[in-house]
């Protein structure tokens, strides 16, 4: 009936997996991977990761 | 292939259990049709095959029931759980136990994980699903679109993506905000419309004349104010100047935010006028177009007091009645637009401030000015009082609009209160400090030279601290915005991934849902070629469209009925289930025939049949479609939810069909409950057999007692085409001639005449042969044959003919 099965379950995964190779070195889809797993995001933390990235460094001239 | 051996549940939602159902197998059918009245624990079976697939039951997560509602209340510790047998041996027998004691962590034995990796497609549809996706706004129908077509997880991370990006979004604006009051404090210091370059010039030339070198960045200014300040030190009556100085200018830019009370009144004010304009009815608001559409419609409508759909009269005026709805959520609408400005200033007016024991301290720094001690530690305390305010009207700004309570003004009211005192208060012990301040200072300015020694200082130091400040929100501001504009960049290629996904999933089952929407709309002429259609535009957005004789119509609610587009969902989600469950033979479908009238229903039969691979377990609490079932699919299981009791749950009996029934009544020596049961199952099949065999009958809608013509004329029918010695005919005329035949027909449905067991034992027996004549008894087929337009009756898949013989008594 169908060639290949659609996986659902993997789909975030896959996209995850697919940008990453796409631009390696991006920070913030670091945070997103760091802060998932399976199909799950971590919301309180991407935030905390995603804010401390945004805050700049203190006592700059 | 997997399909369920047995399924057994024990102490798990309605059902107190143990509760086994064992499914048909090595048979012709492996399916099985619950039939039950409402709140008899039908539905307990899906969540139980839900809980055991997914790990937890949607549509109570939805109403925030989690997994504490999913034990039955009687349950005992350890006797929660839900068991599966398949018949694939990679997964075998399968057992989740509810654990009380962490209850999101159930207990599982078997190989759970194998049988959720052969189940990718949800395999389970309830009444509910299908109505979410008809009535729901497009958002909301995405979602149920989502547990159509088994996308829910991409879906639920989509949204935690996109909650993510609004709290960054927020914190954005408040960045924003901090970032222009920092820009006007410096303004404030070196004069309106004065940037940030010329500011720098400014302490240039301040540096130039004192002696010292151009000022060109914040570094070269931090070391001209560190000297300066040095050469003041210098000076011990500089130094003591220095540092009244330095509280002077702390005190001035430490002001009690006075605008915040006026915008608090004004949102206590709003929230008191969508109170009195019905705020516990804040939805009847999105009535207001289709009452303007009807106040539209009625001004061209003519006679008061007439009802414009049905003509009949009835008390008042419509339009009335119409336009003061309209204006009572006219008034709500306007109250809740008025709440959300007020709100607005609010919030723009607390993103502004800072908190003054903080910035008082800041602009401070270490230095310790020679004043009154008791003085400067009020002003301390007093900046603490209406912080702590502040901080309280922060956290009470962030209510629910669409649940304003009376503790909500109340609240509103204290703080409305408490405000104007905390700012009198601080700004009294500020003005106290301030004029100590003054008089120790008049005594140290009395060498020019030192006063302006103290102004550059005090100037350069200020300006450098203002700066400072600035270009810290800016750069605040500029690295959130990066953050924010690249992760939203990312949410949306996610989006788009899902759109593309999702449309893919659809453009893969779209010839098989136009299939089946043939099927279940066949009898609805020019419809057609259902289409979801998602739009990229909007994040969780799809609209239906259908051909409408020839016209695309989009959305297709505006022409399709309810039921028409529960064929859609329905449709939508055989054809997921079946297209993405490869390996999972199984399917649920809970009551999902209630929108479908009595002519719609056999046609998900039909589809059903087309299905035969498939496992199917089907719930109804309509005993119509029940007796339906049982007719068309004779080989399906067939089992009785037929009572409930909260300690025991349903009692669970075979399921009989009309027939079984009539013959059950007569055992019982219970005649007249047999005959009109008969009497029922006849009417209905009589009907059915003289449409198929395209039988004249006269219609006489005043006539109650039908057998008696239906039998009649289908017996005549039968002679025509078949002749006299066929044995249809004959035994369409042993019964009509039947003199117990005669009496039953008269009285069948009277309760008051009662009938011999004799005589309805005679008429099912006769009834029985001429049932089992016209229809094929071939499995998926279970038809009544119907005329062929020339000289035989046969069934659609024609293995069952009744014809003409030329050898008397053959019915071929």
């Amino acid at each position: 009936m169908t060639e290949k099965p659609v996986e659902t379950a993997s789909f975030v995964s896959s996209w995850l997996a697919e940008a990453l190779d796409a631009d390696p070195g991006c920070p913030i889809l670091k945070a997103i991977a760091e802060t998932t797993t399976g199909d799950w995001l971590d919301e309180a933390k991407l935030l905390s990761a995603l804010k401390a990235r945004s805050r700049p460094p203190v006592g700059g001239t | 292939m997997m399909f369920v051996k047995r399924l057994s549940i024990s102490g798990f939602r309605g059902i107190p259990g143990p509760f086994d159902l064992e499914f048909p197998s090595g048979g012709k059918s492996r399916s099985v049709v619950i039939y039950g009245a409402n709140g008899t624990g039908k539905s307990s079976v899906t969540d139980a095959w839900e809980w055991l697939t997914t790990g937890r039951i949607e549509h109570l997560a939805r109403e925030g029931a989690e997994e504490r509602a999913y034990p039955n209340v009687g349950a005992e510790d350890g006797k929660c759980y839900v068991e599966a047998e398949f018949t694939d041996p990679s997964v075998g027998t399968v057992r989740l136990t509810f654990d009380s004691k962490r209850i999101t962590r159930p207990v599982s034995t078997g190989n759970l994980a194998a049988l959720r990796a052969l189940i990718v497609h949800p395999c389970h549809i309830r009444y509910g699903d299908l109505t979410r996706f008809v009535f729901f706004k497009k958002a909301e129908r995405y979602d149920a679109l989502a547990t159509l077509m088994g996308f829910v997880p991409q879906m639920e991370y989509q949204k935690a993506l996109r909650c993510v990006e609004n709290v960054l979004s927020k914190d954005v604006e408040r960045l924003s905000q901090l970032s222009l009051t920092a820009g006007e404090r410096r303004h404030k210091h070196f004069g309106q419309g004065v940037s940030s370059e010329d500011s720098l010039l400014a302490v240039s030339s301040i540096s130039l004349a004192r002696g010292h070198r151009i000022v060109d960045s914040l570094a070269a200014a931090a070391a001209v104010s560190d000297a300066l300040q040095k050469e003041v030190e210098q000076d011990p009556r500089a130094a003591k100047l220095a540092g009244i100085k330095v509280l002077m200018a702390a005190l001035a830019i430490c002001s009690a935010p006075h605008l915040l009370e006026g915008a608090l009144k004004a949102v206590r004010g709003a929230v008191e006028q969508v109170r009195a304009a019905q705020a516990d009815k804040a939805e009847r608001r999105l009535r207001i177009p289709l009452l303007s559409a009807a106040d539209e419609f009625l001004a061209g409508t003519t006679g008061i007091g007439i009802c414009p759909l049905c003509g009949k009269a009835f008390d008042g005026d419509l339009r009335e009645h119409v336009q003061k709805e309209l204006a009572e959520l006219k008034q709500l609408k306007d109250a809740l637009d008025h709440l959300a400005e007020c709100r607005s200033t609010l919030s723009k007016d607390l993103a502004g401030l800072q908190q003054l024991g903080t910035s008082f301290e800041k602009a401070l720094g270490s230095i310790e000015p020679d004043v009154d001690m008791a003085l400067l530690a009020a002003v301390r305390t007093a900046a603490s009082e209406l912080d702590t305010c502040v901080s309280r009207v922060r956290g009470l700004q962030a209510f629910d609009s669409s649940a304003l309570s009376d503790s909500l003004t109340d609240d509103l009211r204290s703080e409305e209160l408490a405000l104007p005192g905390s700012c009198s208060g601080f700004e009294t012990a500020k003005q106290a400090l301030l004029t100590d301040a003054l008089t120790r200072s008049k005594v140290l300015e009395t060498d020019p030279v030192r006063v302006s020694l103290v102004r550059d200082a005090q100037f350069v130091r200020d300006g450098l601290r203002l700066m400072r400040e600035e270009r810290d929100a800016v750069d605040a501001l500029a690295a959130a915005q990066a953050t924010l504009e690249v992760y939203g960049e990312r949410v949306s290629q996610y989006v788009t991934a899902c759109l593309t996904n999702v449309q893919d999933r659809f453009d893969e089952i779209s010839e098989q849902v136009k299939q089946y929407f043939s099927i279940l709309e066949k009898h609805t002429p020019g419809l057609g070629d259902p289409k979801l259609k998602l739009l990229p535009d909007q994040d969780r957005s799809v609209v239906l469209e259908v051909t409408f004789h020839g016209t695309s119509v989009q959305p297709a609610y505006k022409y399709l009925s309810e039921s028409q587009l529960n064929s859609f969902g329905l449709a939508v989600f055989l054809a997921s289930a079946t297209h993405f469950n490869p390996t999972c033979r199984f399917l649920i479908l809970d009551d999902v025939v209630n929108s479908f009238d009595s002519y719609k229903r056999p046609l998900l039969i039909d589809l059903l049949k087309g299905t035969e691979d498939r496992q199917v377990l089907l719930m109804t609490h309509d005993s119509y479609w029940r007796d339906l079932l049982y007719r068309s699919l004779p080989t399906w299981k067939r089992v009785r939810f037929a009572s409930y009791a909260p300690g025991t749950g349903p009692t669970v009996l075979p399921g009989r069909d009309r027939l079984e029934r009539t013959a059950d009544a007569l055992a019982d020596d219970e005649p007249d409950e047999a005959a009109r049961m008969l009497a029922y199952h006849m009417e209905d099949l009589l009907q059915e057999i003289c449409e198929s065999f395209e039988v004249e009958l006269k219609f006489n809608r005043r006539n109650e007692y039908t057998l008696d013509t239906l039998l009649d004329r289908l017996r005549v029918r039968a002679e025509d085409k078949l002749g006299g010695t066929h044995a249809l005919t004959a035994a369409l005329a042993d019964l009509y001639g039947a003199s117990s035949f005669r009496n039953w027909v008269a009285h069948c449905k009277l309760p008051a005449a009662p009938l011999h067991r004799t005589e309805v034992q005679e008429v099912l027996d006769k009834w029985m042969k001429i049932e089992a004549a016209v229809t094929c008894t071939t499995d998926g087929c279970g038809k009544i044959v119907a005329y062929d337009g020339k000289s035989a009756f046969c069934c659609p898949c024609r293995q069952k003919r009744v014809e003409k013989t030329t050898a008397a008594g053959d019915d071929g």
